[in-house]
């Protein structure tokens, strides 16, 4: 009894020393996070990484950078294809809805709302929020099917209960993403830039030709954009008038 | 009797379903590239190389990472956006997504998911692996549709897509 009760105590000693060195080195770090696209399946939010695959939210803690602990998996639903980080929410498109989870508790994605064009049957959509609008588009053509691509903008003022408030054709879409007043969306044949001043009522500022575009990045003044033949750089100090820099093939 | 009938049921439809695809001609179809997940190159850093099928974008501090679907991710120094450079291509076998935090990049390959330090960039290496963390994507049909060789999951995970002339395009969607 007494070597079983030494045992113990050695043991609690070397987890409680292995978790003070896990906590120094997680310290020793500096915890700059990165910044994906709206087409991403990998995001983080504070000390977690969220993936998703075809069915399943993946939360992983990594407050330990080189450990990342599998936390916890939720059922989703079908054809789930990008997440989106927003605050606490995150913003889960599939071929056919848009879900919104909570996560309040990082661990535990908590599912909040669906918001549904009715008008479209089958899309892909990237979605991404700016205070209490999301904007997603939803591109039918491809293996999605459906009968119209647009870019959809929904009033999450309520997030429970979002609501379609607009619906612009858009031929092609893929990803997207803003700057201040500036909504960029990427499609097979250009680069379209709307102003969204008004957020529930874009207007289409400019359109650039030159790619097929699939994903924007803005960072400070520059915009990082995805095109088929590798990263194509804008400069925006002009939100609304992205001018060309240079393309990395 | 009632065991005799399904019995027929069944031997007629799968007669019916051979009937339908056999005999087919030729056609462009889909045929699955299967990943041989026994001889995994080993991930590493090499010189720059040409973008030949882009992939996603990622953005940590003054660099740009794309992914060379299926390949690994080109790293780019955007410390000057007038003048990108290039910097090396990390190779990760069938990986088409990242995250990076803290010096960590988080990258899928194949099924599962790597945990790689860039703390010293010259000599990135794997300090973690989660096998099996998510189902390889994309994998049962291709992406545009139409007729494809079904997969056969005992030649491999699916990793990609390719168009080819073939008989046996038994599968669509």
């Amino acid at each position: 009894m007494k070597k079983n009760i030494i045992y113990l105590i050695v043991i609690i000693v070397i987890s409680q020393n292995l978790s003070c060195t896990k906590e120094s080195v997680g310290k020793a770090f500096n915890s700059n996070t990165g910044k994906g696209g709206s087409l991403a399946r990998f995001t983080i939010s504070g000390n977690y990484l969220y993936t998703v695959d075809k069915t399943q939210l993946k939360v992983f803690d990594i407050s330990d950078p080189s450990s990342a602990e599998l936390k916890s998996a939720t059922d989703v639903g079908f054809e789930i294809e990008t997440i989106y980080p927003f605050r606490d929410k995150l913003f889960i498109g599939s071929t056919s809805v848009v879900h919104i989870f909570s996560i309040e508790n990082p661990e535990r994605p908590e599912k909040l709302s669906t918001a549904i064009s009715p008008q479209v049957l089958r899309r892909c959509d990237p979605v991404v929020a700016k205070d209490s609008v999301a904007y997603a588009t939803l591109r039918t053509n491809g293996p999605c099917g459906g009968t119209q691509s647009i870019l959809a903008v929904y009033n999450i003022t309520d997030v429970l209960h979002p609501l379609t408030v607009l619906q612009v054709p858009v031929p092609e879409p893929y990803g997207l993403g803003y700057a201040d007043n500036a909504l960029y969306v990427c499609t097979r044949w250009s680069l379209i830039v709307f102003d969204i001043t008004k957020p529930y009522e874009p207007t289409l500022a400019t359109q650039l030709n030159g790619a097929e575009y699939y994903d924007v990045i803005a960072q400070g003044n520059t915009l990082i954009c995805w095109i088929n033949g590798g990263v194509a750089l804008y400069d925006i100090t002009e939100r609304l008038n992205p001018t060309l820099i240079t393309t990395i093939n | 009797m009632k065991v005799l009938f399904p019995a027929i049921a069944v031997i007629f439809l799968i007669s019916c379903v051979d009937n339908t695809f056999d005999d087919l001609p030729p056609i462009e179809a889909s045929v699955p590239i299967y990943a041989d997940t026994n001889h995994l190159a080993p991930v590493a850093l090499e010189a720059s190389r040409p973008v030949t099928n882009s992939g996603k974008i990622y953005v940590y501090g003054n660099y740009i990472f794309q992914n060379e679907v299926n390949e690994g991710i080109h790293i780019i120094d955007n410390s000057d956006p007038a003048h990108p450079v290039k910097k090396a291509f990390l190779v990760i076998p069938f990986n088409t997504e990242m995250a990076i935090r803290s010096n960590h990049l988080y990258a899928n390959s194949v099924s599962d998911m790597l945990v790689i330090s860039l703390a010293d960039p010259v000599h990135p290496s794997v300090v973690n692996k989660i096998k099996h963390a998510f189902p390889f994507i994309p994998q049962e049909y291709p992406p545009d549709g139409g007729y494809f060789v079904c997969p056969d999951a005992s030649k491999g995970v699916v990793v990609g897509w390719k168009k080819e002339q073939v008989e046996n395009a038994n599968c669509r969607r």
